[in-house]
């Protein structure tokens, strides 16, 4: 019975290590902030996650239309994930990101959210962008229709912001190169024609000197004899 | 005779064979570019009398540098520019031995005077575990080199020989020395115990220990504020309760002296209330001064039989007051200098007769504002008839400094402020109104989209350019006596200046094209404006306002009583003129500001405060009434980049909203390098072309900022890079590099990014290169927006760097046609100019459909520098900082400006000099050749006309 309390512990421990949520909120003027959902988080090889979201508001939603309309923004926020102590401040505990009001419309209220988080799960950014903008006014009067949904549609994009290294230098490439190039030179494959062929050029050289004496000395002779 | 007339040809021979070499045409040195060098604000100064011909002064300065400067003219002879992280403690000079104690007397050195050489070095690296509090040397009778620290003494011979070491800590269970007096071959060390509360004394002869004593301390004992008097005596200022405490090396404990038994009137001691002695007073008199405040000193002597204290001068003047002396067989003169920012008056105090020297006594003009004399180092000689004569340099508040002479006159006055800069700009100056039509027309034909209108612009701009040097010539004829020579000659129609604020608080203009320096003011309350990144900078802009243009500088203020927020400085930029209706102080401190333009010009500026409220610079600026502004801020200390959006609420407030944030785990990152895109600049091209004829179009994102982060592990060093959209919000390329630190600033331009690291693990410097792509389709071809859906390809190389690279920055031409070149600074003052084509990414095989890979410029992993590539060739830019460019008049060039201790300033052509006739362009010839072809032509024509005719008949 111990032996499973303390598996259970340790797969418990280790669930809250490698899972957490972030409660993402939303707002059409930055001040007023209502849930959006929940996004459920797990770190454990490679980011992955969830998001279950509540629907949206009636007033949030003409307050959105209204900021539409004078081409505003809505604001999406979630918590500072960081402990404590590496809690910059008090004033950020949320990261805000924004999108256009008018480009959500346009896009049927369809819209993406990217999570950048650090190596250990902390939250660094938060960025929400509509899946596509309004180029023309057209588009625009037409994403008058959207108003009648009830939940935005959401494709959540977790980003672990250190996994790219950057590049180095190709040192190991060009010791290579200059290795095999080096082989090659050694190996004779990089010398010249002449350097190459100088055995068949000085035989054929030869050749036709000696045929050049055979042909002149038996004319010589032919001139003696005549 | 012949033997003789042979070698004489041989040696004319060898002569001729011997000619000067340089890396560039002779003729071209100096032409182009400018060079200052400077040293810095003086910290310890000598008169160098050993050259009966040519007298030196020897200056070591505030910023570690080591000079010599001519007597005569105030010219550098020679500069040694130590170690920045190693300030020069003290300078010790007698005859041909020139000695510098650094870095808390670690490092001991000895130059020539002459050549400025060093001659040795010891240094003591690791020997000392803590900072030293005091730090004294004094180079003896014997010529031997005696260094007390806290918790050391040491003797050197002047040959470089430790001779003696002493751990005083250890020897003095812990006493910690605080005071040295040195006569002859004989020390009197004072050491302050602060576990037993006693002073400490020891007498040494020839560095063995003669006697020791112990002292009790009082309460309020502080080391700082003693002295040792004549060899017997400490005397100590308690400024608490305004009382001197006295006692000789006998005693065991301090007799008491109240300042008012010295009827010296309401005693007042503020911080700089101080007592200090003069080498020439402890040799030969128990005299000391007290220095009571700015304006109010004493010369003081103590009495040894009672060890009472007698006022024996005091000096008080309504201005700045400043004491000094010297010492001429057996004269002692003490000088007091008084300033009243207009006139500097000297009076000469015979300490032995006690009486001022009215022949000695100086007055003279000061024809420009420096602030109160800091410094003064006095020499006296005697002159031909056997009278005292005297030369003193004086330093001032500004930093610079000047050698007067006791006829009363000013000789030279080196102005050393600009050694240390903290920020600088280019500007672009227009002389008179019809000058600025001229720049004003010459700017629309450079943006007009239309060739034939931009080419008809561009003839307008010259002919009223013609005209204007037509008008210009008639008034230097008809009006000589109004003509301002030396502004006029200077400026051009259209000219560019560079503007520097220094850390002192000076302000200079100077002619870009020419070294000239227009103008330049010194305000004492400016300091840089506190930056929580990079170290202090100013907000240096120019607005055109009407009539003329005004030049703006915000800057932090040092003195609350001053001016409790921004300085702000707006003068006329031709003539460094105060302009009136602008206020001096703002109340707010900037955290960040933006320009506002009107068809191109800047008008105004938003500048944010640190409550997120916007202010509107000159608040005359009426704003139009669909203003928006989008801004971020970054905070170092919290690792918060924010971003706010500020719209106009109808009237001219504005309402802020916060967009987004992106916040760093301040714990384990901290942010040390941050850069943002010049969205103005002029693109090169909007693609590149493949090898397979397909086009890959640039992501030009005018809104890129690009943050360096570092990883706080020591164990882990990492460098983190992120490149955000400063509009939206969004991570557009994030990546690290591990084992790595960073300390350049990374340079952003058109679609790359290149910044620098250093390899702990190789032990190298590598230069990385990001270029960003949207694609094989354009997505933002008309307008830029950051809200559209981009996906950016990134393509990146890295490469070694041949050097320690301190600086770098990207040419900017006119209209971007010139191919951009990554200007690079290293630490040994050399700028290279590096083609970017040269450190280009190769193209992916996927992304070409080309048979073969995309041919690579570089082929090898360290950057390509050739010494061909250096533009400020031998003239090095000492401990460069910054790099500063701004496009030219020529579409080819542009300027080039770096500074640190010196200031360079070049012309760079990246594509050479494609729009410009070379300097020695054969006109003659060309002019004679087309003459004789057309006179050729003419003969040849008659010729034929003739011959045909006589054809004809026969």
């Amino acid at each position: 019975m111990r032996y499973i309390l303390f598996l259970l512990s340790i797969s418990l421990y280790v669930y809250t290590y490698y899972c957490y949520t972030l409660e993402i909120s939303h707002s059409c003027d930055g001040v007023t902030w209502e849930s959006r959902g929940v996004v459920s988080i797990k770190t454990e090889k490679s980011l992955s996650g969830n998001f279950s979201q509540t629907p949206i508001s009636s007033r949030l939603l003409s307050c959105l239309w209204l900021k539409a309309q004078t081409d505003e923004f809505y604001h999406v926020r979630a918590p500072v994930t960081f402990s404590e102590k590496e809690s910059p401040s008090e004033t950020a505990q949320f990261v805000h990101g924004f999108t256009k009001s008018r480009h959500l419309f346009c896009s049927d209220l369809y819209d993406s959210l990217t999570i950048y988080t650090d190596s250990k799960g902390g939250v660094l950014s938060l960025f929400s962008e509509s899946k596509r903008g309004c180029v023309t006014g057209e588009e625009w009067s037409r994403g008058a229709k959207s108003q009648i949904k009830e939940k935005l549609s959401t494709s959540l994009h977790l980003v672990h912001a250190h996994q790219h290294p950057g590049p180095e230098p190709p040192v190991e490439e060009f010791l290579k190169e200059h290795i095999v190039e080096k082989e090659k030179k050694e190996r004779g494959e990089d010398k010249s024609f002449f350097q190459k062929y100088w055995q068949y050029l000085l035989i054929g050289f030869v050749v036709y000197t000696l045929m050049g004496v055979l042909v002149k000395a038996p004319s010589e002779e032919g001139g003696e004899s005549h | 005779m012949e033997l003789s007339v042979l070698r004489y040809h041989t040696l004319c021979f060898i002569i001729f064979l011997f000619t000067g070499v340089w890396a560039l045409y002779e003729e071209d040195i100096g032409k182009f570019d400018w060079h200052i060098r400077s040293i810095g604000p003086m910290k310890f100064s000598f008169f160098d009398q050993t050259h009966h011909t040519n007298r030196r002064v020897i200056i070591s300065s505030e910023l570690s540098v080591l000079a010599s400067v001519t007597l005569r003219s105030g010219d550098l002879v020679w500069r040694r520019s130590l170690e920045e992280y190693r300030p020069i403690d003290t300078v010790l000079y007698r005859e041909s031995t020139l000695i510098t104690v650094s870095d808390n007397g670690k490092v001991v050195r000895r130059w020539d005077p002459e050549s400025g050489h060093l001659q040795w070095e010891m240094s003591s690296e690791g020997e000392y575990e803590t900072n030293e509090s005091y730090i004294n040397a004094y180079l003896n009778e014997t010529n031997k080199i005696i260094l007390l620290t806290s918790t050391k003494l040491k003797y050197y011979s002047v040959g470089g020989h430790l001779l003696i070491h002493k751990d005083l800590n250890m020897e003095m269970d812990g006493a910690v020395a605080f005071k040295m007096s040195v006569l002859k071959s004989s020390i009197i060390l004072l050491l302050y115990n602060s576990n037993s509360k006693s002073v400490n004394w020891v007498s040494m002869l020839n560095s063995k220990v003669q006697e020791n004593g112990i002292i009790q301390a009082f309460d309020n004992f502080r080391e700082e504020h003693c002295l040792l008097v004549g060899m017997r005596s400490i005397v100590c200022l308690d400024k608490q309760t305004a009382k001197f405490y006295v006692a000789t090396l006998e005693q065991s404990e301090f007799i008491v002296y109240t300042l008012i038994d010295l009827h010296i009137g309401p005693i007042d001691l503020t911080e700089e209330s101080c007592i200090q002695i003069s080498d020439h007073f402890s040799k030969v008199t128990p005299r000391f001064y007290f220095i009571l405040s700015a304006n109010r000193q004493f010369i003081l002597e103590l009495e040894f039989s009672d060890n009472s204290i007698r006022i024996v001068q005091s000096f008080s003047s309504d201005n700045s007051l400043l004491l000094f002396d010297d010492i001429l067989e057996n004269n002692i003169i003490v000088f007091s200098l008084t300033s009243d920012f207009t006139n500097l008056s000297v009076r000469c105090y015979d300490l032995y007769n006690e009486a001022y020297i009215d022949s000695l006594e100086i007055t003279l003009a000061m024809n420009r504002f420096s602030g109160s004399p800091v410094r003064a180092v006095p020499y006296l000689f005697y002159k031909k008839g056997q009278s005292i004569g005297y030369r003193i340099i004086v330093s001032f508040q500004d930093g610079s400094f000047s050698l007067i002479q006791q006829t009363g006159r000013i000789s030279w006055t080196r102005d050393e402020a600009l050694s240390d800069i903290v920020s600088a700009k280019f500007i672009t100056l227009s002389t008179t109104e019809e000058n600025t039509i001229y720049s004003s027309v010459l700017l629309d034909s450079a943006t007009s989209t239309n060739p034939v209108e931009g080419f008809y612009r561009m003839i307008y701009s010259q002919a009223i350019y013609v005209r204007d040097r037509i008008l210009h010539i008639k008034q230097i004829i008809l009006e000589p006596s109004i003509y301002n020579e030396t502004l006029h000659e200077a400026i051009q129609p259209v000219q560019s200046a560079a503007i520097f604020v220094t850390r002192l608080g000076k302000v200079y203009c100077i002619d870009s094209k020419s070294g000239l320096f227009l103008w330049n003011l010194y305000l004492p309350h400016l300091t840089g404006y506190l930056s929580s990144i990079y170290e202090d900078t100013c907000i240096i802009k120019l607005i055109n306002t009407s009539p003329e243009s005004a030049l703006v500088i915000l800057g932090h203020s040092n003195s609350p009583d001053y001016c409790n927020g921004t300085v702000s400085i707006v003068v006329n930029p031709l003539t460094g003129e105060y302009m009136p209706n602008y206020p001096s102080c703002l109340s707010y401190n900037i955290s960040q500001s933006v320009q506002l333009e009107e068809d191109g010009k800047v008008v105004a500026i938003a500048l944010l405060d640190s409550d997120n409220t916007i202010h509107i610079f000159p608040d005359t600026y009426s704003l139009q009434p669909d203003t928006r502004l989008f801004m971020y801020t970054a905070d170092a200390q919290t690792g918060e980049i924010t971003g706010h959006h500020f719209s106009t609420n109808g009237d001219d407030t504005f309402k802020h909203v916060p967009t987004w944030s992106f916040i760093l785990p301040r714990l384990r990152e901290e942010l040390v390098l941050f850069s943002v895109k010049n969205s103005a600049e002029s693109i090169y091209a909007n693609a590149r072309v493949l090898s397979d004829r397909s086009v890959l179009y640039k992501y030009l994102n005018p809104h890129l900022t690009v943050l360096i982060t570092e990883s706080r592990n020591e164990r882990k060093p990492c460098v983190y890079l992120y490149v955000l959209d400063g509009v939206s919000g969004r991570l557009i390329h994030q990546l690290y590099h591990s084992n790595a630190r960073s300390t350049v600033p990374p340079i952003l331009a058109e679609n790359w990014i290149a910044y620098q690291i250093i390899n702990l693990k190789e032990k190298r410097q590598e230069f990385i290169m990001l270029e960003m792509y949207e694609g094989k389709t354009v997505n933002n071809a008309s307008t830029w927006t950051s809200f559209a859906n981009i996906n950016v390809l990134v393509l990146s190389r890295s490469f070694i760097l041949p050097g320690d690279l301190y600086t770098m920055t990207v040419t900017s031409t006119n209209r971007g046609i010139t191919p951009k070149d990554i200007i690079l600074g290293f630490g040994n003052g050399q700028l290279f100019s590096l083609p970017k084509s040269f450190v280009e990414p190769k193209i992916p095989h996927e992304l070409s459909k080309s048979p073969s890979p995309e041919p690579a410029k570089s082929p090898t992993p360290k950057i390509p520098l050739s010494y061909q590539r250096v533009i400020n060739y031998n003239k090095s830019i000492d401990r460069l900082r910054e790099i500063l460019v701004a496009p030219a008049e020529l579409e080819s060039t542009c300027s080039v400006l770096a500074y640190g201790i010196d200031i360079f300033h070049t012309q760079s052509s990246p594509s050479k000099s494609f729009d410009k006739l070379a300097e020695d362009f054969g006109y003659t010839l060309i002019i004679g050749v087309l003459a004789v072809f057309l006179v050729f032509s003419l003969v040849g024509s008659s010729i034929s006309v003739y011959r045909k005719t006589n054809q004809n008949w026969c």
